[in-house]
């Protein structure tokens, strides 16, 4: 290639225009455009690895279920999840609502990414009919979903009275609602602990821990530190779960009467003194234990309930979490666990309890709403609701199916709705703003450098305040 | 396009040929101007704007751009960044050419063992977040097991901030069996003749590879280099599958920020501008390397 002559039918030298630099350059130009343009073309032997978009980290959405496929109506269903028993509770009640209405066709998409995926396809004009939401709020306030007042104040089959006012507000902008609560929605907060191993440190199984103080002293009692510094069991970590991220500011704000956003949900209160006592709580215990080691332990278990849970697992001796705890310690948890549920060990003059959770809505943009919203009446029904739980232990929301439902599957969750009924509802679940995704993100990060000792909880919550209400003001055009 | 400007000049078979060849790169043309020119200027048009996808734009000018050096995590994922750029890209061009040197030997299975290390860098980017995420896994990961075994207590090795990015810079130099490759092709276009007559005149090993072989190889050093800076400002998917950016942003890289904000903070207008800032740096820094490191190559051709 390089520096080859030819020659020319006269025995002429011609010079090969293909030198190696040319080559080089060429190729390094391509390369250069390449990685501008995207991976599409760039070669494969460059370091480091090639950088892949986000959605090569997701699962893999399985092929879409379609009931009625001949029907005159057709609604394009997204459901957010696609574990075993949500899948099959998600196609059972959309055969039971095909059996009612043979005239619909539904095609469900389960595990459908809404988070991710809706907004492109809403703003490509392409959106399902009916989509599962974690967060309507964010959705509503940039138009991406159909008001349905008008479907709600004609409908027979939802009622008002049968949801709380929570449960409204984490649906509802500028007093429209654009979402009804279904799915996974109902009482979410309550401590839990491991009966176990509270006996094992010589506590009352019986009885959890009635105030903070007692928290930390539980806390430090049911720790367990091995000989290499590895944390074998955590008493309690206040970035788990209910606790973690939206839920601290849901809890510490109820248990201290702080309202950390306004009605109308545009002016936020994250900075208050008390809410700045909670992030020093949380760093308190992080750093008497070591961030690093509750990092490493994390590393190992995963949060929540799921079945690599530390809370499971029985590695974590108490968590603040919802209703779903006993279905979901039940589907994937050690059997040999055995949990007790009570009230948050807050001195809170009232005893409190948030409400909320999912939600399903029509995106702007959907070809036949009055349809889309048949199945979404469908999902607030006693019925779908006992599909729902009796699969995962998931709640719809709905009072009617609280009331009459079998909880046969989890019988636990009757604590907490109980405990609904006899506490004030104090705050809504998803907080209602527009920006709480950039909070909740900003907000782990601040905390982290917190419990590290970077900063103060002071500094880090004055400023993601200022940060986050010009952002809130900026993109509501206030 | 000169052939265009001189259009009058040109005869009516030369103006036939010129149409026809046009007429045959035009789906490219149509394809480039819709997926990659269209998408990058509305991407610049965006950066001007208050966009957040579902709403239309609003014009803003400047100020994204402004906002930017006012946030705090931008800085720290520019921060992040560099030292990823400035640390990776070198290290895995060290440890790449040293193992194209070894493996350009005569040993016994060299096939074999080319293989061997060339098969990281195509093992699929998750399944080796997986395989690493459990190597270094703080309690049961393979590296602390054998720590302690020898009475070294467990290290954080992706929950410290101090040692999250060296942990994925190792993960990197894991994966450059391809660059190795390309070393390997490079070292076997070096001429015999040249070390032969480096023996002759006494040359020891080490000055064989300074004075003979890194010469001969620079063009493909440079090569690297470039490309390799240029896939290092896109690095993305193994923090963002390993660490999503933490311990408190420690492995927020800039591309995995810009991601938050345009997908996750509804900023797509601010991601947008951040899009072009890191455009503008690449340009850059890819013209300095021509200019420099560059110059220092050896063209044989010239």
């Amino acid at each position: 290639m390089a520096n080859e002559t030819t020659r020319t039918d006269e025995g002429v030298p011609e010079k090969n225009p293909l030198t190696r630099r040319t080559f080089i350059m060429g190729v390094g130009g391509a390369a250069f455009m390449a990685a501008c343009g995207g991976k599409a073309i760039a070669p494969k032997a460059t370091l480091p690895a090639a950088a892949a978009p986000a959605e090569e980290a997701q699962p893999t959405v399985p092929p879409p279920v379609v009931v009625n496929e001949n029907a005159s109506k057709s609604v394009a269903f997204w459901y957010g999840w696609n574990t075993p028993p949500q899948a099959k509770a998600a196609r059972e009640s959309i055969k039971a609502f095909a059996k009612d209405n043979p005239d619909i066709s539904v095609k469900l998409t389960t595990g459908a990414q809404v988070d991710t995926k809706l907004i492109p396809a809403i703003t490509a004009g392409n959106p399902p009919d009916v989509s599962h939401l974690f967060s309507a709020v964010p959705l509503a306030a940039r138009n991406a979903l159909m008001a349905l007042d008008e479907y709600l104040d004609a409908s027979e089959i939802i009622k008002a009275d049968n949801y709380t006012e929570a449960q409204w507000n984490a649906v509802t902008w500028e007093g429209k609602r654009y979402a009804v609560p279904s799915l996974e929605n109902g009482p979410r907060i309550g401590l839990i602990w491991n009966k176990g191993l509270f006996k094992k440190a010589g506590l009352d199984p019986e009885r959890g821990p009635a105030t903070l103080d007692e928290l930390l002293q539980y806390h430090e009692k049911l720790t367990e530190v091995d000989k290499n510094g590895n944390v074998r069991v955590i008493g309690f970590d206040p970035r788990d779960a209910m606790a973690s991220s939206e839920g601290f500011f849901q809890w510490w704000a109820s248990a201290n009467d702080v309202d950390y956003y306004s009605a109308d949900g545009k002016t936020l209160n994250i900075n208050d003194p008390k809410l700045i006592e909670g992030v020093q709580f949380v760093a308190d215990i992080y750093k008497k234990l070591g961030p690093e080691k509750i990092a490493g332990f994390r590393n190992s278990y995963g949060t929540w309930t799921g079945p690599d849970s530390s809370f499971a697992q029985g590695k974590q001796a108490m968590q603040i979490n919802g209703y779903w705890t006993p279905g979901e310690l039940k589907a994937g948890g050690d059997p040999n666990q055995k949990y007790a549920y009570g009230w948050l060990p807050v001195a809170s003059k009232e005893k409190f309890m948030l409400y909320g959770g999912h939600s399903m809505a029509i995106p702007r943009g959907a070809k036949d709403p009055a349809t889309a919203f048949k199945l979404i009446e469908f999902f607030t029904t006693a019925r779908a609701g006992q599909i729902m739980f009796d699969n995962t232990g998931f709640l719809n929301g709905n009072k009617e199916f609280f009331n009459q439902g079998s909880f046969r599957f989890a019988p636990d969750v009757k604590w907490f709705l109980t405990a609904g009924q006899e506490s004030k509802v104090k705050a809504a679940s998803p907080t209602p703003i527009p920006v709480f995704e950039e909070v909740r993100t900003r907000f782990e990060s601040g905390v982290d450098e917190v419990v590290r000792g970077k900063r103060t909880a002071k500094n880090m919550l004055d400023e993601l305040q200022s940060q986050m209400q010009k952002t809130l003001d900026e993109q509501m055009g206030s | 396009m000169s052939a265009l400007l001189r259009t009058r000049r040109m005869t009516a078979h030369n103006r036939r040929q010129l149409w026809t060849g046009l007429l045959f790169v035009s789906p490219w043309i149509i394809g480039f101007c819709a997926f990659t020119l269209y998408p990058i200027a509305a991407s610049f048009y965006y950066s001007l704007t208050l966009y957040d996808i579902l709403t239309p734009p609003r014009f803003i000018g400047m100020e994204n751009y402004v906002n930017l050096f006012k946030d705090a995590r931008f800085r720290q994922a520019v921060v992040n960044q560099i030292y990823y750029v400035v640390t990776a890209v070198p290290l895995s061009l060290l440890v790449a050419f040293a193992l194209a040197l070894l493996l350009n030997m005569k040993l016994r299975f060299r096939s074999g063992l080319r293989t061997i290390f060339f098969l990281p860098s195509i093992t699929p980017l998750v399944a080796s977040a997986l395989i690493w995420g459990w190597i270094y896994n703080s309690q049961y990961g393979l590296l602390n097991s054998v720590l302690n075994s020898v009475g070294i207590q467990s290290v954080a090795w992706l929950t410290s901030e101090t040692l999250v990015k060296p942990a994925l810079i190792v993960i990197s130099l894991w994966a450059s069996g391809g660059t190795m490759v390309i070393f390997l092709a490079a070292l076997q276009d070096v001429p015999q003749h040249l070390y032969d007559a480096a023996r002759i005149d006494g040359a020891s090993w080490l000055q064989e590879l300074r004075h003979v072989t890194v010469p001969m190889v620079s063009p493909a050093i440079v090569f690297v280099l470039i490309t390799g800076m240029i896939q290092a400002f896109n690095y993305f998917a193994l923090p963002w599958v390993m660490t999503q950016g933490g311990p408190a942003g420690a492995s927020t890289f800039y591309p995995l920020y810009l991601y938050q904000a345009g997908f996750q903070f509804f900023k797509m207008g601010y991601a947008s501008a951040m899009a072009w800032l890191m455009f503008l740096v690449t340009v850059i820094a890819a013209i300095v390397l021509f200019r420099t490191v560059g110059r220092w190559a050896y063209y044989g051709g010239k």
